[in-house]
């Protein structure tokens, strides 16, 4: 012990502040190890998606396509095609990853994301009654859609006991209505006319084959207001898993926290949905898998970096797996959600026993 | 790295005195329905363990509750020495007042670093930047916690005793004067229970800070505790130390049953032995309910079945024998 020590006889030791140091950089360096790993798996996935596509673009001849140096049918490929499907999946991918990882912290439930809990398939009918009933396109879509996503997560939250609602009956209320909304698009599309339904349809399955540079502006805009909000709420929203009564006396505002938590993810799914469609199991796959991968209790920006990587790589999938047949992304990703969804559920049932 | 750890606490107990004493006045709570606690006036006093105890239901766990401002009252104050707590910015009480609840959630594959980290919430940032003294404050709570060999564990691999400790250290992290546990040891066997409050007033003694627990464990209780307040039916029923408190007649009062206490002078340590449910019309343990005369004597007034050299301080102090008996601050009378 030093001199100081014994000045100090309630600090710690010296060696254990440097323990703790060590620790919290040793998980610091793990947790950026995950994030280089899942930037790498990005890139590999936009360059897969923007050149090795139907139309394989050599790299020099990418790079001078990148830099405008180029001209011929690579230049109208990937500047048309590839990269705003790459980019706009992209900047979905975070928004459907951020909007899953938020339900499901403050919910403190795996199971608990938006496409779950109906947030997406209420957004989903505001847009089909905006196609199919009003005959709209473009931006009123989105407007409707938002309108249908808020609209359906204020409905859960009143239903559920409003400011006070307990968590396990937000979550359930919001599976019910998720049922039910479920059953009102289908209501709707038998009663709209074929070609409008046709429409509603790809849409609701959610596809990245409409993907023009002024859905990536209007998805980027919302991200660029929308990202420092959630960093801001972030490390509130962390202490919340930890349970309300401990949240709420280390100094969290427990019911407005999780109440803003919900209300941005409801606006990220609701921004991302508007121009891709509730593209299904991306919310609900992204945390988890993240968690996965970081070993830890996971964080925000993996999983955004998950539903990005999900995203392009289920479009390529879906854009290439069957030859001469272009499904759209939400098939890949419905495909891929069902089995990460018994694992969580086999999983838990083990961590239960 | 010492140096930019804020001093916590000054060297010796009871020196910050009556600045963190809880003052509870007038207290009216409950949960939207009826109130559970109606007009409780008592006194938790600065640097000393106090325990709540009383029969299921019989409101400790609102009053503690209320005290961590988990509750909002529909009367009453909750005071810090002088000063209402109700009007306090939640940052600054969070700092000065930890809670631990009941039933706290270890988030999925978090570590025991991480999770004790987060006691630093309320002295953070915006984004929540992380400075030296956060670190300072992590190991030491780790340290007196026993958890040092630990940090890299997954909380959900640990044991109930070792995850018990992991919830403590995060309250010590988060460095407060006033703590408030409710039942920290329930569902740890009689071994990890004594360890956890060892923990706990080893720390109450060097730091000097108040210590308010929800015990159902009354012989705990009253080997730990410098101050038992037991209620009933959500008011103070009894209030004093072990030897006013630890009493047949007041036990079998506050949990409307027969009860023996019986007396280790050896050890200090007092016994409750349950005997069978009063009968109806008559109950021959009643006698008058014992007077809590503001007296320094440590010698209850109503006779136990006690040694009377045997105060409870020696019952606490163990090897160390250094603690003052009583403080003179638990005198007062209430009702």
């Amino acid at each position: 012990m030093s001199a100081a020590a014994v000045l100090h006889p309630h600090g710690p030791a010296d060696d254990a502040v440097a323990a703790v140091r060590a620790g919290r950089l040793r998980t610091r360096r793990r947790t950026r190890g995950v994030t280089l790993l899942l930037l790498a798996a990005l890139t590999a996935a936009s360059f897969t998606r923007i050149a090795l596509g139907k139309y394989v673009v050599a790299v020099p001849d990418l790079a001078a396509v990148l830099t405008h140096t180029y001209s011929g049918p690579a230049d109208y490929i990937v500047w048309q095609i590839t990269l705003p499907r790459t980019v706009l999946g992209i900047l979905t991918g975070i928004a459907f990853g951020l909007a899953g990882h938020l339900f499901q912290r403050v919910l403190r439930n795996p199971l608990a994301s938006p496409d779950i809990m109906g947030v997406s398939s209420g957004a989903g009918l505001g847009a089909v009654v905006a196609i199919t009933v009003f005959g709209l396109s473009g931006a009123a879509v989105t407007a409707s859609s938002l309108a249908g996503g808020f609209g359906l997560m204020l409905a859960v939250i009143l239903a559920a006991g409003g400011t006070r609602a307990k968590i396990g009956t937000l979550v359930l209320t919001g599976v019910a209505a998720g049922a039910l909304t479920g059953a009102a698009i289908n209501g709707v599309l038998t009663r709209a006319d074929v070609y409008a339904a046709q429409d509603a349809m790809q849409w609701l399955t959610g596809s990245l084959n409409a993907a023009s540079w002024a859905d990536i502006a209007q998805v980027g805009l919302a991200l660029l207001v929308l990202l420092p909000v959630c960093a801001l709420l972030n490390p509130a929203v962390d202490t919340l898993a930890t349970g309300d009564a401990l949240a709420a006396g280390l100094g969290v505002r427990v019911q407005p926290v999780r109440l803003a938590a919900l209300a941005l993810a409801v606006v990220l799914v609701a921004v991302a949905a508007a121009t891709v469609g509730p593209v299904a199991f991306v919310s609900f796959m992204a945390a988890p898998i993240a968690r996965g991968l970081g070993r830890g209790a996971g964080h925000a920006h993996h999983a955004a970096l998950v539903g990005a990587v999900l995203m392009v790589g289920s479009d390529y999938v879906a854009a290439e797996a069957l030859p001469g047949l272009a499904l759209p992304v939400g098939v890949v990703t419905a495909a891929a959600g069902a089995p990460v969804l018994l694992w969580l559920l086999i999983g838990r049932g083990k961590a239960d026993a | 790295m010492r140096s930019t750890n804020e001093p916590v606490s000054p060297s010796g107990a009871g020196e910050r005195a009556a600045s963190s004493d809880v003052v509870v006045r007038d207290l009216t709570v409950g949960y939207g329905g009826a109130p559970v606690l109606r007009d409780v006036t008592v006194t938790f006093p600065a640097g000393r363990v106090t325990a709540l105890v009383g029969a299921n239901g019989c409101g400790k766990s609102t009053l503690l509750k209320a005290c961590a401002r988990q509750l909002t009252p529909t009367a009453g104050t909750v005071m810090l020495g002088a000063e209402d707590v109700s009007a306090w910015h939640r940052t600054r009480f969070a700092r000065t007042v930890g809670f631990l609840p009941q039933d706290p959630v270890a988030p999925e594959g978090v570590s025991v670093q991480e999770l004790v980290s987060r006691g630093r919430h309320p002295h953070r940032g915006a984004f929540g930047r992380w400075r030296a003294q956060d670190d300072a404050a992590v190991a030491e709570a780790l340290e007196l916690t026993g958890l040092s060999a630990f940090t890299d564990r997954q909380v959900g691999d640990l044991s109930g005793g070792q995850r018990q400790r992991v919830w403590i250290a995060l309250a010590l992290a988060q460095q407060t004067d006033v703590l408030l546990l409710d039942e920290p040891t329930t569902y740890l066997d009689i071994a990890r229970q004594a360890d956890v409050l060892d923990i706990l007033c080893e720390l109450q003694r060097s730091r000097g800070i108040t210590l308010v627990m929800v015990l159902h464990e009354l012989s705990l209780a009253a080997r730990y505790a410098d101050l038992m307040v037991a209620m009933k039916d959500g008011a103070v029923a009894a209030r004093g130390s072990a030897a006013d408190v630890m009493t047949d007649a007041v036990l079998s009062d506050v949990f409307d049953m027969r009860a023996r206490v019986l007396h280790d002078p050896a050890t200090g340590a007092r016994v409750v032995i349950p005997l069978s449910a009063p009968r109806p019309g008559r109950d021959p343990l009643t006698g008058p309910r014992p007077t809590t005369t503001p007296s320094p004597d440590p010698v209850p007034p109503t006779p136990p079945p006690a040694d009377p050299a045997a105060h409870r301080g020696a019952a606490r102090s163990g090897g160390t024998g250094g603690l003052p008996a009583r403080p003179d601050d638990l005198d007062e009378v209430h009702p």
